[in-house]
């Protein structure tokens, strides 16, 4: 009760944490530290609690085993606007239902850090401004949200994160609408912003974005963690094989870790 | 579409000339009626003080209550519409069809039937009774939308569920009106039409639900900023710094009892709360902090305008409408067309 974490880098602990839906166990055990400057890619096949884990460090979800701790304290002790002041989540998108504007979308990040009275300076406009252009969506400012395309709507909720002015993001499947030129932009905005101080945690399908854009991993499996740690040890070809129900193999191209998956994954499930 | 920032200005404007027009809409209340009586006549001879005992009565007893409860339900009416459509993330929500409306009237209309009170008692209970009504069928509307899949259906499970609670009251409305006496069987009939006729009610009774009503408004729009955050759902208003949890149920109280005390007196006026908020959104967009003051001051005057309408009908059909029926017939149509263009635009709401 009484231990405290004194390490101030850190920003967010995890001390064993568990998920369970029912009476299945999702993942338990995990404990990690998300350090200032470290940029964490949570990776694995469908329903293995990605997105549970990230409702978890995002505190709207209790941990079912172990803690979760913000800073030095438990996350359970923080309140909404506490958690948002330091944690600015991007879930996977879902259209408004009513006629919001990109820039109104995007300046609702600043919630947390201004008074409940108060309507949006210039100044506050103005940087709403920039994040959009920043993701290359400025174009779109005055445009209702509901009427933007899936990848749109995405880069807007990620300029949203980015005028919050929190330094730890979360990040679920940023990159899903996404076309390549766009994906590689969107991590390269939140590289830019784990080099300057912040963190991230990220659930990415692209195994090969996460050997260049993170520099930690969490790979889950089907109800365990495989484990957490540099990319370059934890995606190994026989954890990620496993991992993905896959043969998996990991080439060097031009220096760089590429992926292959077999395509003989059916004879598997015969 | 372009829309201008969102400054005190402009909220300032929007705000003035939606009082503008209430206060247009609740001039015209006061100068029509079935006595002749009115325009601008009357206001000259009220300003220098000729009106007879007689004149004078029509006017403090008869016109100006039913212009004042006029714009303080349908004030409640529209910002409640208003606060319903974000908590529930649903634009085709409203008090009427929810079944907030029939659970207080049912509530207003038990106290009526089942015993024999004093008028004080009378006062006092009905709204409390009604109140008790609106709670008890938002209390049926989120056990069953609690249950419903996340996504469009849940709109489609919600509005349903408001369907029936609806019914359901209704029928027990009816059957307490079958078993009492014919007279308390006509009342309760224009009860569940909506009617303004608020004559014979005491000016404290209209203070009171006055003050109720305004505070609630007031109340909830102290809440404007984290309906917007709301409205993008519950899990988004959390990630920005919302309690979710706290702010439903602050803000749904709130918009019940504005609702029940009026409806308590009022009995069931139908799509004022659908109709009006999705006017004003047309005109200064989708933010709460400027949407719900122009919607309840809007919705005072599209009341108090519909009162006007149906009371000059009286020339015409030597009978009084009650006001219900006309906002019924204006508001159900929109609605179909509401939830035709929903349908018909994957895409969202819009």
């Amino acid at each position: 009760m009484s231990q405290q974490r004194r390490d101030l880098p850190t920003l967010l602990h995890l001390d064993g944490v568990g998920a369970r839906v029912g009476e299945r166990t999702l993942f338990e055990g995990v404990s990690l530290s998300v350090e200032a400057g470290q940029a964490w890619a949570v990776v694995g096949p469908n329903g293995v609690g990605k997105t549970t884990l990230m409702r978890q460090l995002a505190g709207v979800r209790a941990a079912d085993q172990g803690q979760v701790w913000l800073h030095a304290r438990r996350l359970s002790e923080y309140t909404r606007r506490e958690i948002a002041r330091e944690v600015a989540v991007v879930p996977q998108s879902n259209a408004p239902v009513f006629a919001f504007s990109a820039l109104e979308l995007v300046l609702m990040g600043l919630h947390a850090s201004r008074p409940r009275f108060s309507l949006p300076s210039t100044g506050d406009r103005q940087r709403a401004f920039n994040a959009l252009a920043r993701l290359e969506v400025d174009h779109l400012a005055s445009r209702p949200v509901s009427s933007l395309s899936g990848g749109e709507r995405q880069r807007v909720v990620m300029a949203r994160a980015l005028v919050a002015g929190a330094p730890l993001w979360l990040l679920d499947e940023p990159t899903a609408n996404l076309d390549l030129r766009h994906q590689l932009r969107l991590l390269e905005v939140m590289r830019q912003h784990v080099d300057q101080g912040g963190a991230a945690v990220a659930v990415l399908h692209d195994l090969n974005l996460v050997h260049r854009y993170f520099d930690r991993v969490l790979l889950l499996a089907p109800g365990h963690a495989m484990g957490w740690g540099e990319p370059d040890e934890v995606l190994n070809n026989e954890d990620v094989s496993e991992a993905f129900g896959l043969p998996m193999r990991r080439l060097q191209v031009e220096g760089r870790p590429v992926w292959l998956a077999e395509a003989a994954s059916h004879t598997a499930d015969v | 579409m372009m829309r201008a920032a969102l400054t005190p200005t402009k909220i300032a404007l929007s705000a003035a000339l939606t009082l503008l027009l209430w206060g247009l809409s609740a001039a015209l209340g006061l100068s029509s009626g079935s006595s002749a009586l009115g325009g601008l006549d009357l206001a000259a001879r009220w300003w220098s003080g000729e009106l007879s005992t007689t004149e004078q009565a029509i006017l403090w007893s008869a016109r100006l209550p039913r212009v004042v409860f006029a714009g303080v339900v349908g004030a409640a009416l529209a910002a409640g519409g208003a606060v319903f459509q974000a908590v529930l993330r649903n634009p085709l929500a409203d008090p009427y069809i929810l079944g907030v409306s029939g659970g207080a009237a049912l509530g207003g209309t038990l106290l009526l039937t089942l015993g024999s009170f004093s008028v004080g008692v009378l006062a006092v209970g009905t709204p409390l009774a009604a109140f008790g009504g609106a709670l008890a069928a938002l209390a049926a509307i989120f056990a069953v939308a609690r249950q419903a899949p996340s996504g469009r259906g849940a709109t489609y499970v919600l509005l349903l569920t408001g369907v029936i609670v609806n019914a359901f009251a209704a029928s027990l409305i009816m059957f307490l009106q079958s078993i009492v006496s014919a007279q308390k069987a006509q009342e309760i009939l224009f009860y569940l039409m909506g009617s303004l006729s608020v004559e014979g009610t005491g000016w404290p009774v209209m203070l009171g639900v006055s003050l109720v009503t305004g505070l609630c408004l007031i109340a909830l729009f102290a809440y404007a900023r984290d309906l917007n955050a709301m409205s993008l759902g519950e899990e988004e208003a959390a990630y920005l710094g919302v309690e979710v949890a706290k702010v439903q149920r602050i803000c749904l109280l709130l918009a019940s009892l504005a609702v029940a005390v009026g409806v308590a007196f009022s009995g069931i006026i139908g799509f004022v709360g659908l109709v009006v908020p999705h006017a004003m959104r047309l005109v200064v967009g989708p933010d709460h902090r400027v949407l719900l003051p122009t919607s309840a001051l809007a919705g005072a005057a599209f009341l108090t305008l519909a009162d006007v309408s149906a009371r000059s009908l009286f020339g015409v059909l030597g009978t009084t409408l009650p006001v219900g029926v006309l906002t019924s017939m204006i508001g159900a149509p929109m609605f179909l067309y509401f939830l035709w263009r929903a349908l018909r635009r994957d895409a969202g709401w819009a």
